[in-house]
C-alpha cells in the first residue's frame, strides 16, 4: 500500500442515523411548512363554529356558538399521516441512499425525524386552539363568554402530551401502512378494503379489534395513555424495519 | 487485495435472467471500464456491488463483506448515476456541505474549485438543472467523496463534449492524487479507453472478457481476402465478426493467437492482415449477432 492511499473508514450505526437524521430534518422542511398551512387551512374553517343552535320565544331569543380547535387536530393528524407514508415512497427512499446508509440507519432516521413531527405537530395544533380563541375574540368579540378564555396551563400542558401521543400513533400507523405498499402494491387495495372492513364488518364480527382500540385509545389515565401509546407505536415501527430490512433500494 | 470479488453472480427480476453465473475479482486502486451494449447488464451488477440489490445467488464480496444492507460498504463507496436524488429545499452549496458530513474522506476544496470552474451556481436547486449540468454535479460529488470504491454508472449522460473530456481528465487527475478502485460504465469504449488500466465486456447478463486495456489492443486480428480461402481458413475457428467485402471477399476477426498459427500453416495466399481497434473489437464481442445489423438486411 502506498502512503496515499484511501484507508477504510469503520462507521457506526449511532452516527450515521444522527447524520441521516439531520440531513432529513433540513431536506424536509417543506413538509412543515404543508403542516402550518394544513393547520391554517383547519383555523379558518373553525370560524364558522363548531355547532350553533339556539333557542327563544317572542321576547328572547338565546343563541348559541361553540368553537373548538378540534378540527385543526384533525387535520394535524391527516397531516402526519400522510407525511408518515410519504416518506416510505421510492423517491424519499433514493434520497436517503444517495449518502451513507443501510436500511435499518434509513428506517431509525425516518423514526427520529416523525417523533420530531410529532412533537412540533401535537404543541403548534395544540396552541392554535389558543391562537384560534384570539382570532375569535376580535372578530365576534362581543359574543365571546371571557369566563374560561384563558386555558389552566397544565390542562394546555396534557392536550399538547395528548395530541403527541396520537400523532405517534398515528406516525407509526402510516408508516408500517406506506412499508406495506413498499413490500406489495396489492397492499394499494388490501389497506383501504381492510380499514372499511375492520370498521363495519369485522368491529361487529371480532370484538377483540374493539378491545384493543378501547384499551389504547379509550384509556383516561395519562400516564398508561403514554405507557400503552408508546409500546404500540414501538411495536409497530419494529414491525416496519424487520418487514422492510431485505427491500432493495434506488 | 482485492475490492471486489464475485462468484457464480446470476440475478433475476421475476422471468428475466439480468445476470448469468459472472465469476470475477477487481484488485485495489485500478480503474475499470464496464462495457456493454444497452441491457446487458451494468447497472444491475453495479447496484449488486453497491449493495442496494441482492444477488439472487452466487457470492458477492466487497471489502471483504457482503455487500447488501451493509453499512461499512455503504460508508466507503459512492455510486453515482443519473437518477441521484437530492432533497428539492438543498441548494447544491448545501447538498456539497451534507456531503462532506457523510463522507470521511471528503475534499471540500476539491469540490469547490470544481464547482467553480465548470461554474455552477451555488444558490441553484439540483432539480432545475439540466440534465448535463446534473451529471457535471453529481461527478463533482462522486470526485471529492474520495471513496476507496467509486463507481460511476454511465457518468457523462447529457455532458457536452467540452465537460466530457475535462470530466475525464479530471477524474484520471484526482485518481492519480488519491489511488482508489474507480468502476466507470459506459456503452461506448472509444471516450474512456485512454484513463482505463482495465476492462470489463458484459453482454446479455454475461461475462464476455476481462483484460487489461493493453491486451485487448493485442487481443485480435481481422483478416480480409477471398471469400473461400478465408472460409476454408477459418472453419472451426471462433468468429467474433464478420462481412462481405465487394463481391467475392470476406472480412473477418478472429483472436491474434489462432491467426498467427492458422496463417503459419496456409501462408498469406493473398490474405491481407489488420488490426482491430480496442473500441470496435467490444462492439464485435458484445453484439447480438456476429454480421451485425447487416445481416438483418442481407436476405438474398
Amino acid at each position: 500500500m502506498s502512503l496515499t492511499d484511501i484507508s477504510l473508514t469503520e462507521p457506526s450505526l449511532f452516527d450515521t442515523v444522527k447524520k441521516q437524521f439531520l440531513y432529513k430534518l433540513k431536506g424536509r422542511l417543506g413538509l412543515f411548512l404543508a403542516m402550518m398551512g394544513v393547520q391554517i387551512m383547519g383555523l379558518l374553517f373553525s370560524l364558522s363554529g363548531a355547532s350553533s343552535h339556539g333557542m327563544g320565544d317572542n321576547f328572547l331569543y338565546v343563541s348559541v356558538n361553540e368553537f373548538s380547535s378540534d378540527l385543526i387536530i384533525w387535520f394535524t393528524f391527516f397531516w402526519i399521516f400522510v407525511v408518515a407514508v410519504l416518506i416510505t415512497t421510492k423517491d424519499y427512499q433514493n434520497i436517503d441512499f444517495t449518502f451513507v446508509a443501510n436500511r435499518l440507519s434509513s428506517h431509525l432516521s425516518n423514526v427520529g425525524f416523525l417523533i420530531t413531527a410529532a412533537v412540533i405537530g401535537g404543541v403548534t395544533a395544540m396552541l392554535s386552539g389558543t391562537l384560534l380563541r384570539i382570532v375569535i375574540y376580535f372578530i365576534r368579540g362581543r359574543y365571546m363568554l371571557s369566563e374560561n378564555f384563558i386555558t389552566a396551563p397544565e390542562v394546555v400542558l396534557t392536550g399538547i402530551a395528548v395530541t403527541i401521543l396520537y400523532l405517534l400513533l398515528i406516525s407509526a400507523l402510516g408508516y408500517f401502512c406506506g412499508v406495506l405498499v413498499q413490500l406489495s402494491k396489492v397492499f394499494i387495495v388490501i389497506l383501504p378494503a381492510l380499514y372499511i372492513g375492520t370498521v363495519d364488518f369485522l368491529a361487529r364480527e371480532l370484538p377483540v379489534i374493539v378491545k384493543v382500540y378501547n384499551f389504547i385509545i379509550g384509556e383516561n389515565s395519562l400516564a398508561l395513555l403514554a405507557v400503552k401509546v408508546l409500546i404500540t407505536t414501538a411495536l409497530i415501527y419494529a414491525c416496519s424495519c424487520v418487514l422492510a430490512n431485505r427491500l432493495e433500494v434506488r | 487485495m482485492d475490492v471486489i470479488s464475485c462468484q457464480e453472480l446470476t440475478k433475476t427480476f421475476g422471468r428475466v435472467r439480468a445476470l448469468n453465473n459472472i465469476t470475477f475479482t477487481i484488485g485495489q486502486n485500478r480503474i475499470t471500464g464496464l462495457i456493454g451494449p444497452n441491457g446487458a447488464g451494468k447497472t444491475t451488477l453495479l447496484k449488486i456491488i453497491a449493495g442496494f440489490l441482492r444477488a439472487s445467488s452466487g457470492e458477492v464480496r466487497v471489502f471483504s463483506e457482503d455487500p447488501f444492507n451493509n453499512l461499512k460498504v455503504a460508508a466507503n463507496m459512492i455510486f453515482i448515476d443519473d437518477q441521484m436524488r437530492f432533497p428539492t429545499s438543498l441548494t447544491l452549496s448545501e447538498i456539497l456541505a451534507s456531503a462532506a458530513a457523510f463522507y470521511e474522506n471528503w475534499d471540500m476544496e476539491l469540490a469547490r474549485r470544481l464547482f467553480d470552474y465548470f461554474s455552477l451556481d451555488p444558490e441553484q436547486y439540483h432539480h432545475k438543472l439540466s440534465k448535463g449540468m446534473k451529471s457535471t454535479f453529481n461527478m463533482i460529488i462522486g470526485l471529492a467523496a474520495r471513496c476507496p470504491l467509486t463507481i460511476f454508472d454511465e457518468p457523462t449522460t447529457g455532458m457536452d463534449a467540452g465537460v466530457r473530456k475535462d470530466y475525464y481528465r479530471a477524474l484520471l487527475r484526482d485518481y492519480l492524487q488519491k489511488p482508489r478502485t474507480i468502476i466507470i460504465s459506459s456503452h461506448l469504449l472509444n471516450e474512456i479507453e485512454d484513463i482505463l488500466e482495465d476492462i470489463f465486456l458484459l453482454s446479455g447478463g454475461e461475462k464476455r472478457l476481462q483484460t487489461p486495456v493493453s491486451d485487448l489492443k493485442e487481443f485480435a486480428v481481422a483478416l480480409r481476402g477471398r471469400r473461400e480461402v478465408i472460409d476454408k481458413l477459418t472453419a472451426g475457428q471462433e468468429i467474433y465478426y464478420q462481412k462481405s467485402v465487394g463481391k467475392d471477399h470476406s472480412y473477418v476477426v478472429i483472436r491474434r493467437d489462432a491467426a498467427e498459427g492458422l496463417l503459419k500453416k496456409a501462408g498469406r495466399d493473398g490474405l491481407e492482415v489488420f488490426p482491430v481497434k480496442a473500441d470496435d473489437l467490444c462492439v464485435y464481442l458484445t453484439s447480438r449477432k456476429r454480421g451485425g445489423i447487416d445481416s438483418v438486411f442481407d436476405r438474398y
